[in-house]
């Protein structure tokens, strides 16, 4: 074996140019993997951090058949009390479940008495809204005297293209107009207690009020939660956690339903979308690595019938004859994925020395790219597979060649 | 029992749909420690002859038995491993392995074999090169040496083994006069030191006179066979 090694290594760099010439090839395929990997993914991981960490939490549960009719904000979908705790009992005793945040979800009309706009209002409990949905404080611009919680009961957060449409500012008096479930019509003045940055790109028009207000306003007697945000503490389990979920709301009476955020936001797609995108830079490798290394190898076998007659002829078995151009072909792959790797991977860190910022309609991302041990692995594991595979057939042939049809080649 | 036996051999080649026969009804035996040459003149059958004494190929007809084994019955990786462990090959072209030095090309075949130990390995290729003289080229690459010295590297690797039979197919034909000559000799004293039998073919008259049987090939038949000593006296 170490013997093959040797010759198989050997005959690589007996034609140098031809070898560099294909590894470098391959090491190309081999970084564009990983540094396209790499900024995409994090912009993934990024994306997703914004969408789950400032509004939509990791997964929701709500009423049964409200996801279906989430457009018209319908306010009969809500969970009743009874309903509601047994729900949070579920999620005290799931342990991978970090915090969760009920909210009351609904359509209202805002007016500075003298112009009105519509208005999507959650009313949460802010506490437990920062815990479950941690970096929404950071978009919110207050008078800077509110600590801890960012919206008190007589206050609302609005979204920044209201401010500019109606011209308020924080401590501006409001009153809220809504709707509630038996379609009777009331309102509420609130002040203004701060500005949330748009996070789901220009349309978006939500704004933040206390639990407390919407229960006044939409005149409930007991609270009735619409949505429940929930923040997983493994973000990577989230399958996992929403599948047990899902089971413990399986039973046939149980009122409430699992979503996670993908099946919630639009921003879904292009997640999917980018991992098809790395699948597509994924199989340009594997096309270059197949076509590359089957012509080297190809090209090997021809330029040396009489050597493999020869050896086949002092008694080399047909079976060591396959292995050392497989060993071959492999060890060109070997060489030149361990080049591509250090050299992507060396893009990378250069990439996060000069961090890439840019914004994604209202989403401020700052590319840090970073690749997965497993992505770089799985990346490996490619390459040599198929240079593997592409060895297959010529060292075949040669293992095949008859001695003295091989011997008589000049 | 005599080393190589051939019986009523014959040899078709398909020539693009014509049928070639490049030996007819040959039979001979080849005795243990016997220095034979073939000659003949081009085409009539030689190579084909020795191809088929090394297990590098199959006749059509009659039986070819080598060392007690009847070629026909060895499937390709048994014909390679009788090959490796039975016979030794010297080439026209000498056919060394470029990307092994010369101490590394006559170790080659010892590595098919598995069984002999590291350390006399090593004696035995140390002691052949220094029989065929190239003891102190031994670090070099086939490409750094002459054609003369190639041979004898080639010879060195064709008896490291120490196989019963050594096959060389005009193992001269690439080589001046002189080193020709040379390349014989060292075979010669090969043979009288390890015992080997060597079976090689030529068109050279003055290094037939080396070989102490003489068969003359012609049309693929053996039309004359005689000793060192018949064939000094008929010349
Ligand atoms: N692979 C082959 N296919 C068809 N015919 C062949 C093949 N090999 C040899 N022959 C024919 O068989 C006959 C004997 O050829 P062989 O090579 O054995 O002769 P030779 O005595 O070695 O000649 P030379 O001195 O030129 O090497 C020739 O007529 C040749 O054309
Ligand atoms: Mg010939």
């Amino acid at each position: 074996m170490k013997n093959l090694i040797k010759i198989a290594v050997r005959n690589l760099f007996r034609y140098k140019r031809r070898t560099l010439l294909t590894s470098s090839l391959i090491a190309f395929g081999v970084v564009l993997v990983i540094v396209f990997g790499g900024l995409a993914i994090s912009f993934k991981t990024q994306m997703v951090g914004v969408i789950t960490n400032t509004s939509l939490g990791d997964l929701q549960i709500h009423k049964k058949g409200y996801v279906e009719s989430i457009d018209n904000l319908p306010l009969n979908l809500s969970l009743s009390d009874s309903e509601y705790t047994a729900v949070e009992q579920v999620l005290q005793a799931t342990p991978e479940v970090e915090a969760y945040s009920p909210r009351i979800k609904f359509g209202a009309m805002i007016s500075n008495y003298a112009q009105t706009s519509n208005i999507r209002l959650s009313a949460v409990r802010p506490e437990m809204e920062q815990r479950t949905v941690t970096d929404l404080v950071r978009r919110i611009k207050t008078t800077g005297a509110a600590q801890g919680e960012f919206v008190k009961p007589g206050e609302i957060v609005v979204p920044e293209n209201l401010v500019k449409g109606l011209g308020l500012k924080i401590g501006d008096e409001i009153v809220l107009i809504a709707t509630n479930k038996e379609g009777s019509v009331n309102a509420l003045p609130v002040r203004i207690g701060g500005v949330v940055e748009a996070v789901l790109g220009p349309t978006g028009k939500d704004g933040y009020i206390h639990f407390s207000d919407a229960m006044i306003l939409l005149r409930m007697d007991r609270p009735e939660v619409i949505e429940i945000a929930v923040k997983v503490k493994d973000f990577a389990k989230l399958g996992s956690v929403s599948g047990s979920l899902k089971k413990a709301f399986s039973a046939p009476r149980s009122a409430a339903e699992v979503h996670t955020w993908d099946q919630l936001s639009p921003f879904a797609s292009i997640a999917r979308i980018v991992d098809l995108l790395i699948m597509v830079v994924k199989f340009i490798l594997i096309s270059i690595v197949l076509v590359s290394i089957l012509n080297i190898m190809t090209m090997s076998v021809f330029e040396r019938v009489s050597e493999i007659g020869t050896i086949a002829a002092i008694g080399t078995p047909p079976r060591r004859i396959l292995m050392m151009f497989l060993i071959e072909g492999f060890s060109m792959g070997l060489l030149s994925t361990a080049v591509g790797v250090g050299v992507g991977l060396g893009i990378i860190w250069i990439l996060n020395l000069t961090r890439i910022d840019f914004t994604f309609g209202q989403m401020h991302i700052s590319l840090a790219p970073s690749i997965p041990a497993g992505e770089v692995l799985l990346t490996v594991a490619i390459v040599m597979l198929v240079s593997l595979l592409a060895s297959l057939h010529p060292a075949a042939k040669a293992a095949r060649m008859e001695p003295v049809d091989a011997l008589g080649h000049v | 029992m005599s080393l190589i036996q051939l019986h009523d051999v014959t040899k078709t080649y398909q020539s693009s749909g014509v049928p070639v026969d490049a030996l007819r009804n040959l039979s001979l035996t080849i005795d243990r420690e016997a220095f034979v040459s073939f000659i003949g003149p081009s085409g009539s059958g030689k190579s084909t002859l020795l191809n088929l004494m090394g297990a590098l190929d199959k006749s059509t007809g009659g039986k070819v038995v080598v060392d007690g084994v009847d070629i026909a019955t060895l499937d390709r990786a048994g014909a390679a491993a009788f090959r490796g462990n039975t016979i030794g090959f010297v080439f026209q072209n000498f056919n060394l392995i470029p990307v092994l030095t010369v101490y590394e090309n006559v170790e080659y075949p010892l590595l098919m074999l598995n069984h002999v130990a590291v350390k006399e390995r090593r004696e035995r290729i140390l002691n052949l090169l220094d029989n065929v003289g190239m003891l102190d080229q031994k670090d070099k690459y086939p490409n750094q040496i002459s054609g003369g010295q190639k041979q004898r590297v080639a010879v060195a690797r064709a008896l490291v083994t120490n196989p019963k039979i050594v096959l060389a197919d005009e193992p001269t034909a690439n080589l001046d006069h002189t080193t020709a000559f040379k390349v014989i000799s060292i075979m010669h004293e090969m043979q009288r030191t390890f015992g080997t039998t060597f079976v090689f073919s030529t068109h050279d008259p003055k290094i037939v006179g080396e070989a102490e049987l003489i068969y003359t090939l012609e049309d693929g038949v053996i039309v004359h066979h005689a000793t060192k000593e018949q064939q000094r006296g008929s010349q």
